[in-house]
């Protein structure tokens, strides 16, 4: 099998235009939400696509592997929360010490 | 007294495999992955952005979003960092590979890929990013990166690639967005053959820039339908060993370590329906008829002129 490169020279133009689509310069444009619900043709078959979309990932919802280990990772980031809290204010009352010190470095000789 | 200079060794550029969607390209760059002197790494999608700040945040400035769905497709990254620098992809690594990223937030993305690069060294990189292929400035950084890099433009027939993407989970949504529709009636309709021609065009201007020996055209369905003679014709373009090892190794794209489901902080990196399946399966893949109506088409209308004459330039 010789593998080789082919360029197609005769095809560099896009063909979304010829089905009504935009006029894409140096690349084919896409359309974002905003846009597709904007124009009441493509709004209809965006409502469409949604509801298959919406289909499909509930499919996919009920069956996802490992819940298990997602429930397991949420309860290790609350231990987590809760230990970086009680650092973070132990950080800040450390801080807070050692600028009073700064403050006032001889304290026992003041008055 | 004299110095001498050590000669800098040259690191190996990536091989990159530019595809649409739903054309083989997880199975292939697996494969290609799998052998001992290349090293498969998940959809890294760092071309698509310009820092590393911006592939954190998902964000094009201080507002725009990049996609609705840019959080997954930072999770190829996450899970190679993990890998390479930790050992393993485990919830606690994928934190590690976060931090890892958010320390080099002022870094161009560039400059991050040359940095795995040489970390996976002597290894090559083998490489596929489907969203790279969306504007031209994304693919012409890759070639800036790496001007070295070698390039595969694997190719499927449009019929069953529109049919793959019709049934595939989320696929009418990549047509929505990517605007592959058909105006023209009284009724907006999908049309998929946009997205398969528009996409090999965007391809084929991109390979302009490259010289003949910097890039191969394979039809999917040849390819995976003759591994027997593919697969060391591959190897002897690469320039990598062709011998009985290797070759063996690449027919197992499901011993890759991204070749799975990952742990739960970033479980993609790659199309959900190969790494639920990613073993190669026996048999030839069918090549459907590009003559008479479309099974898509209410009107019973063939392929458009321009994506035949297109698909038989490229072999088909």
């Amino acid at each position: 099998m010789e593998l080789k490169p082919i360029r197609a020279k005769a095809h560099r133009e896009f063909l979304a235009p010829k089905f009504g689509g935009t006029d894409a310069g140096t690349d084919p444009e896409g359309l974002t939400f905003a846009e597709i619900m904007a124009n009441p043709k493509t709004a209809a078959l965006g409502i469409e696509v949604y509801a298959m979309l919406r289909e499909q990932f509930a499919e996919g919802a009920a069956h996802v592997p490992g819940t298990s280990e997602g429930q397991e990772y949420r309860t290790r980031l609350a231990n987590w929360a809760d230990i970086l809290e009680v650092l973070l204010e132990e950080t800040i009352a450390e801080i807070e010490r050692i600028d009073n010190r700064l403050d006032d470095p001889l304290p026992g000789l003041a008055g | 007294m004299t110095t001498t200079t050590q000669p800098v060794p040259l690191l190996p550029d990536p091989v990159f495999v530019l595809a649409a969607p739903r054309s083989f390209s997880s199975l292939v760059n697996a494969m290609i992955g799998q052998h001992p002197e290349l090293y498969g790494v998940p959809e890294l999608n760092l071309f698509q952005c310009d820092s590393v700040a911006e592939f954190n945040s998902g964000l094009i400035g201080s507002s725009k979003r990049k996609s609705p769905f840019w959080a997954t497709m930072r999770h190829g990254l996450l899970r190679l960092i993990a890998q390479i620098y930790a050992g393993e992809q485990s919830v606690d690594a994928i934190r590690m590979a976060e931090r890892w990223l958010k320390t080099r937030e002022t870094m161009d993305t560039s400059e991050v890929f040359v940095e795995l690069r040489d970390r996976i060294a002597p290894l090559r990189i083998v490489e596929k990013s489907p969203g790279v292929i969306r504007r031209a400035s994304f693919m012409t950084k890759m070639l800036r990166t790496f001007p070295n890099a070698k390039f595969i433009h694997l190719v499927r027939n449009p019929v069953s690639q529109c049919q793959s993407v019709l049934k595939a989970k989320g696929g009418v949504g990549v047509l929505m967005a990517m605007d592959s529709i058909d105006h023209t009636g009284d009724r907006a309709v999908l049309e998929p053959q946009i997205l398969w021609h528009d996409t090999q065009v965007q391809i084929l201007r991109f390979l302009d820039h490259l010289g003949d020996d910097q890039f191969i055209t394979i039809r999917g369905e040849e390819f995976l339908g003759n591994l027997d003679e593919s697969l060391p014709a591959l190897c002897r373009w690469l320039g990598i060993s062709d011998a009985p090892e290797a070759i063996e190794a690449m027919r197992h794209p499901e011993d890759s370590v991204f070749s799975c489901m990952g742990p739960v902080n970033a479980p993609l990196g790659n199309d959900v329906n190969f790494l639920n399946a990613p073993a190669l399966r026996q048999g030839n893949v069918k090549v459907p008829k590009m003559d008479g109506p479309v099974p898509w088409r209410q009107d019973s209308e063939p392929l458009h002129p321009d994506v035949t004459a297109l698909a038989q330039a490229l072999g088909y």
